[in-house]
């Protein structure tokens, strides 16, 4: 079975537009991410949460109020799954077992713990330096590695194409009002390899091609991109539907890792089909 | 073909290593509990041992992070303090009974315990953050009590500059020869103290002592002690929790925990006791009195008691901090997370469901895509799975929640290889040449194209256990392991199966 015979798309051609599309989706990210800001969980903010796990369903409301009650207005509350459990995310000094005694007591039901995090403030800003650190030892390396095995201009451009797609997955989940934790940050690392890699494939085979075709750099490196298109699918896809299962059937737990990976893989996918090559044909061009 | 029957030996070792590392995982986790009850402890604990590790956040348990605050000490003085915690924790905990602990330091000032299996988060918290700094002090005698008291109420009167009103003296209360203060009027007395402590005279120091229930009031006693204490905790030889069977009415069958001191400690305790008949001496633990009982006679044995615990698991825990030591300094939790048991289940079952229907997937449409050579390279999958967890049993690596989130990733990432190597040969196939030699300059152009491609993930995921605290330094794990694995199994392995079936079964047509 085949899904393209040969291919011949002029993906190089449509450069110029595919510039203004992640020219878009890029700035919008950064505005999104500048102007809504995003929302840290408490390993980078500092403070508690607790998972709850009711016998009976109760309205968030009524949680809220209960909340209200002993002066935790500023408690946010999220249904995990169903309307039984509950995650309550606060920076009152308060233990999570109080909680619990609380609404027992008050609402008269049973009630059990089923997590707890609490992390200080001076722990949540090293965490947030550490994830910074990290994504951008990441990169850094990314462009050692491929400047090594590549060339200097293929090294830029990859690192412009995944921080292209970090910002641009951190965007969407910014704009999807999801948290940003320590998960998700593994999650933009993940992303960075795997963007990467699927460069590195296309890279690779327009390398190859380079040696023994004869044209310009741009026939040559769009004959690349579709040569390797069913597999750049193919993969994409077998990895995108592992991500989709696990984001819904993985549990609350996982749900904004697997988000960030979904959308991480999209994006990553595309920039290395449209962006990295059409990166270096115009930066060769110039010179 | 010689060398092909080396590279099946090869595998075939490979998988038997990997299944015996396994069976021990696997006979584990499928004990029924009945059996579990049946089993010797030491063949369950060795058996748990050899098994999988599985991560707190899916066996359920406890992670602390504590930090030793050691203001104004120099670097290495706050790392001795840490090695001296570490060394104390851990005391505690072996003597508290939890199974594998974990203690590690972390950078200069922290220390990581994970304490699997753990639920009772605020006694844990208790027993490994309390000082235990023990001190034996008098108590000072009524009159002096009078003078400083009278001295504190004049001079917060002159500071609220009203004579009549009495903001100290009236708030507390003569309580079998105690002093007492309302459990309600607590915070406000305690910011009058410290309001007036400059004027208290050196050689005092004030305390509290514990919250007690009293004619259905609750009280806290207030105590006006010798500053320099009398005796300290390093003189202490054993401490054991009992039931008090001696002759006073009040304590008769309450908790106690028994001290004993070391010879200089009895020396020391014997001429205090001595000079002191008939006052006085409060036994503070971390700056709380626990009790303040009269000596009647000399002591010269060298036990002492101290009651006033709740519970006998109390007088338990009190013991066992008196025993291990006190703490160098005193230490705070930045960080703690937990997982309660059927969380951890929950995580279990639906990790694996997802990772199954993933695979499923995954698996069907290698299948109909590739025919038969998507078989071999599900075959490859399942094998590199089995290597995963192997390597991961062998090696005490902990697999946590995102840890199976890295392994149904390599689900999907792992088979890059074979769609490289595949479509490659499907492109070398097209161009006329023979199956051999198009498998061959497949697996040969696709390797290198792979290894590059995927040491990039391997660099990420070494970032990422460098980054990560606990979970997440199980998804770098697993997702590393697993493309490592994925270079066996995914290219080694098919290629001995493609070779079988082209040099010895002498396949002219390959489906793929």
């Amino acid at each position: 079975m085949k899904f393209f015979k040969t291919t011949n798309i002029d993906f190089l051609g449509k450069r110029y537009f595919a510039y203004i599309v992640s020219g878009i989706l890029f700035l919008s990210s950064i505005l999104i991410i500048l102007i809504k800001g995003p929302k840290y969980g408490i390993d980078f903010t500092g403070g508690q949460i607790a998972q709850i796990r009711f016998e009976k369903e109760f309205s968030p409301e009524i949680i809220r109020g209960e909340l209200a009650k002993i002066g935790m207005q500023k408690a946010e509350i999220q249904k995990y799954g169903s309307e039984k459990d509950y995650l309550i995310k606060y920076s009152e000094k308060i233990d999570p077992d109080s909680l619990i005694k609380i609404f027992k007591k008050n609402l008269k039901v049973e009630a059990e713990l089923e997590r707890t995090e609490k992390v200080g403030p001076r722990v949540g800003k090293e965490l947030q330096y550490k994830a910074i650190e990290a994504v951008l030892i990441a990169m850094v390396l990314m462009l050692i590695y491929i400047a090594l095995r590549f060339n200097l201009k293929f090294g830029v451009a990859t690192v412009l194409a995944i921080f292209h797609d970090v910002i641009i997955t951190l965007g969407f989940l910014v704009l999807l009002n999801r948290e940003i934790t320590i998960p998700v940050i593994a999650a933009l690392l993940t992303i960075v390899g795997y963007s990467i890699n699927d460069s590195i494939i296309v890279s690779d085979r327009i390398r190859e091609n380079l040696k023994k075709m004869k044209g310009s750099f741009f026939e040559i490196a769009n004959k690349s991109i579709n040569q390797t298109l069913s597999r750049t699918i193919i993969t994409s896809g077998t990895t995108l539907v592992v991500v989709l299962t696990l984001l819904f059937l993985g549990g609350p737990i996982l749900r904004d890792f697997s988000l960030a990976l979904a959308i991480g893989i999209i994006v990553g996918t595309y920039s290395s089909v449209y962006v990295v090559a059409s990166v270096v044909n115009d930066w060769q061009r110039k010179r | 073909m010689k060398v092909l029957r080396w590279r099946i030996l090869v595998v075939v070792l490979a998988f038997i290593i990997a299944i015996l590392f396994l069976i021990p995982s696997i006979q584990y986790y499928t004990l029924s509990p009945s059996s579990i009850q049946k089993m010797p402890k030491e063949k369950l604990n060795s058996l748990r041992k050899r098994a999988l590790h599985l991560g707190l956040d899916l066996r359920g348990g406890m992670h602390l992070l504590l930090e030793v605050k050691g203001d104004g000490l120099t670097k290495e003085k706050i790392r001795d303090a840490r090695d001296r915690v570490i060394e104390i924790v851990r005391n505690r905990i072996d003597a508290w009974g939890v199974f594998e602990p974990a203690i590690q330091a972390i950078g200069d000032a922290r220390v990581l315990i994970q304490l699997p299996g753990v639920m009772e988060r605020e006694r844990a918290r208790e027993l490994i953050g309390k000082t235990a700094q023990l001190t034996f002090h008098l108590v000072a005698e009524p009159e002096e009590i009078q003078n400083v008291f009278n001295l504190i109420e004049k001079k917060l009167q002159e500071e609220i500059k009203d004579t009549v009103v009495s903001p100290f003296l009236s708030c507390l209360r003569y309580d079998r020869g105690d002093i007492v203060v309302r459990e309600e009027n607590f915070d406000s007395i305690q910011k009058l103290i410290e309001k007036a402590s400059s004027f208290i005279p050196e050689k005092y120091t004030i305390l509290w002592g514990r919250v007690e229930e009293r004619g259905g009031i609750k009280i806290r006693p207030l105590y006006l002690l010798k500053k320099i204490p009398e005796l300290t905790g390093e003189y202490i030889s054993d401490a054991r929790h009992t039931i008090y069977q001696g002759g006073d009415p009040s304590l008769q069958g309450r908790p106690i925990v028994e001290l004993s001191l070391d010879k200089k400690g009895t020396i020391i305790f014997s001429r205090v006791t001595e000079q002191n008949v008939g006052k006085r001496l409060a036994i503070v633990l971390d700056n709380i009195v626990q009790s303040a009982p009269y000596i009647r006679e000399r002591i010269p044995t060298g036990n002492a008691m101290i009651s006033g615990m709740e519970s006998m698991e109390e007088a338990k825990e009190l013991a066992i901090v008196l025993r291990s030591g006190a703490l160098p300094a005193p230490v705070e939790v930045v960080e703690e997370r937990s997982v309660g048991p059927l969380l951890g289940s929950d995580s279990i079952k639906n990790g694996i469901r997802a990772g199954i229907i993933g695979m499923i997937i995954v698996f069907l449409f290698m299948a109909i895509y590739y025919l038969v050579s998507g078989l071999i390279a599900n075959f490859a999958l399942l094998l590199n799975l089995i290597f995963i967890l192997s390597l991961l049993a062998a090696f005490k690596g902990t697999l946590t929640l995102p840890g199976i989130a890295g392994i149904i990733l390599v689900v999907g990432m792992a088979v890059d290889a074979n769609v490289l190597i595949f479509e490659r040969i499907r492109e070398e196939i097209a161009s006329g040449k023979s199956i051999k030699s198009a498998i061959d300059t497949g697996y040969g152009r696709a390797f290198v194209t792979i290894l590059d491609a995927n040491l990039t993930t391997i660099i990420t995921a070494i970032v990422l256990l460098w980054f990560g605290t606990g979970p997440i330094r199980g998804f770098g794990l697993t997702l590393s392991l697993g493309i490592i694995c994925s270079f066996f199994t995914a290219i080694f392995v098919t290629k001995i199966i493609f070779d079988y079936m082209v040099n010895v079964k002498k396949v002219k047509k390959i489906y793929i």
